[in-house]
């Protein structure tokens, strides 16, 4: 059964204008790549 | 000269060891994580052509996540995000995107589009700000006020799922589960897989071949509008695109209306109301104009006759009282006729001063019985006064004593004739010719008919009895009575 309150929790606040700068950082993220690069970085600098 | 190999990740050159230059990946790793990127994209793509946007959008983040220089997947998870509402994440991801590749990119338009309007940009704004008021509202419990919100929400942008989706769970908890299910339609015709919808309707007892069934839906007669209005609500929401549960309101497609019947049919509606107008308010009004001015009319004759009865009336007694004054005119102009008879009369009665003195003489000579002298007397004065009666009757008795009968006749004859109004006249009837008296009586009573009143001016009547009234009687034997012999002429004999 629905749980009206349960439910509504897992609905988010969707993006007004004044939040898109915001947004426009959070989904330049990082992919698998800067990962790997990243990891590489962190391993360099351990075996020195 | 060998080829050179340049990373697909920042361009560096590669070295004989597989790795970058520059980066220092690996370039089997690199296009390895190219190519599942690829390969999300083309999933992501695949299921946006049908319309799974769930899966689409699932399919196009684990390719970003692989390659965030993917502009195609980029731009396409944006397409997905503004076709299920979401505008602000379209934006931001086409603005990335964009960052990254200025050149030929379609998401240059997809920006431009959405910005050129101002008013749209706005309205998507409050679209966003009016959802997660609604959002707050349910959370606080304040449902009623969350349903008027959702309602603009929808009416202002009727693809945004996440608010059918808020819509459908207040409903079910209201448990309007008819009104629900025609909300999770609706998500289910923008986003065919959304996992939400799906599980709301599971668990409102929709099996999963029903589900499908919604899902897969003929698209001709999967008009998804019909099935969210009743019919009720729909005819009073007017010409907005939500009805009063924030369901939107199917519009007619042009095909369905013959516009050329409508039109006929308005003719003819227009043709009948005309004539009803004309019938129930015109021609009552113009009759009921007629009669006014008929009753107008009527009362304007019966005033103008009313007047003409009064002044006939009036014209009436005028002419009765004018009658009346004419009849009293009539009267005094024939006593005035016979007061100027009898002046006329009495005016050839008097005497001159030396008639009056022969007067006396004769009559002095017939008492003393000098009947000649007396007679000469007597002619001398009717010579100047022939119709002097105490001449005429002294010639007459003067003739009677004389035994000259004929004479004496002729002398009251003239006497009957020339003064039927003397004293002396009923003894000269009793000696003149029949005849002369019966003319003189006729002539007498014609006057007395033409006077109305048959009145006799006063000191001038005579009986027609042949009598004498009192104190002016004569003697039948032509002597006046002594004492009482008074002259016409105003003389008196002398012996008096």
């Amino acid at each position: 059964m629905i749980n009206f309150d349960e439910e509504v929790k897992k609905f988010k606040p969707t993006l007004e204008l004044d939040q898109a700068e915001e947004a426009i950082y959070s989904n330049d993220l990082k992919d698998i790549m800067d990962i790997m690069q990243e990891m590489m970085r962190v391993a360099k600098e351990t075996e020195r | 000269m060998a080829d050179v190999l340049n990373c697909k990740h920042c361009g560096g050159t590669i070295q004989v060891t597989g790795y970058c230059a520059n980066c220092g990946l690996k370039s089997e790793y690199v296009n390895k994580a190219l190519n599942s990127s690829k390969y999300y994209y083309n999933i992501g793509l695949d299921k946006a052509r049908v319309r799974d946007m769930s899966g689409a959008k699932e399919a196009l983040k684990t390719a970003l996540k692989y390659d965030k220089m993917n502009i195609d997947a980029r731009n396409l998870l944006g397409l997905v995000y503004y076709e299920t509402g979401e505008v602000v994440m379209a934006l931001s991801h086409w603005v990335v995107s964009v960052n990254h590749f200025s050149g030929r990119n379609v998401a240059k338009r997809y920006i431009k589009d959405v910005r050129s309007n101002p008013h749209k940009l706005e309205a998507t704004n409050n679209v966003a700000r009016k959802y997660n008021q609604a959002l707050a509202y349910a959370r606080q419990g304040s449902k009623d006020l969350a349903f008027i919100q959702l309602r603009k929400v929808l009416s202002d942008n009727n693809k945004f799922v996440n608010g059918y989706l808020l819509l459908a769970l207040l409903f079910i908890d209201e448990e309007r589960f008819d009104k629900a299910r025609k909300a999770l339609k609706r998500v289910i015709k923008i986003d065919r897989t959304n996992p939400l919808a799906v599980r709301y309707l599971s668990e409102m007892g929709h099996t999963d071949e029903e589900i499908m069934r919604f899902r897969d839906f003929p698209e001709e007669s999967y008009d998804a509008d019909l099935l969210f209005v009743d019919e009720e609500r729909k005819a009073y929401s007017g010409t907005g695109n939500v009805d009063f549960d924030g369901e939107p309101i199917p519009v007619g497609r042009y095909k369905d209306i013959n516009f050329y019947k409508y039109s006929l049919a308005y003719i003819i509606a227009g043709l009948i109301l005309g004539i009803a107008v004309t019938w129930f308010l015109i021609v009552p009004h113009r009759d009921k104009t007629a009669d006014d001015e008929s009753r107008n009319l009527k009362i304007a004759f019966s005033q103008e006759i009313a007047d003409k009865n009064v002044k006939m009336a009036s014209l009436e007694n005028e002419i009765e009282s004018l009658n009346t004054e004419l009849d009293d005119a009539n009267k005094q102009v024939t006593n005035l006729n016979k007061k100027i008879k009898a002046y006329e009369t009495s005016a050839a009665q008097i005497l001159s001063d030396e008639d009056r003195v022969r007067m006396q003489s004769g009559i002095k000579k017939y008492e003393d019985m000098s009947y000649d002298e007396a007679i000469s007397d007597f002619d001398k004065v009717l010579e100047h006064n022939p119709d002097s009666d105490i001449a005429l009757y002294y010639k007459g008795m003067s003739y009677i004593k004389k035994s000259d009968t004929i004479n004496a006749k002729q002398a009251f004859n003239k006497l009957v004739s020339k003064c039927p109004d003397s004293l002396y006249y009923t003894i000269a009837a009793s000696y003149a010719d029949a005849d002369v008296v019966d003319a003189a009586d006729a002539n007498t009573q014609n006057d007395n008919r033409t006077g109305n009143d048959g009145t006799v001016p006063e000191g001038n009547q005579t009986g027609n009895d042949g009598t004498i009234p009192e104190g002016n009687q004569t003697g039948n034997d032509g002597t006046v009575p002594e004492g009482n012999q008074t002259g016409n002429d105003g003389t008196v004999p002398e012996d008096n």
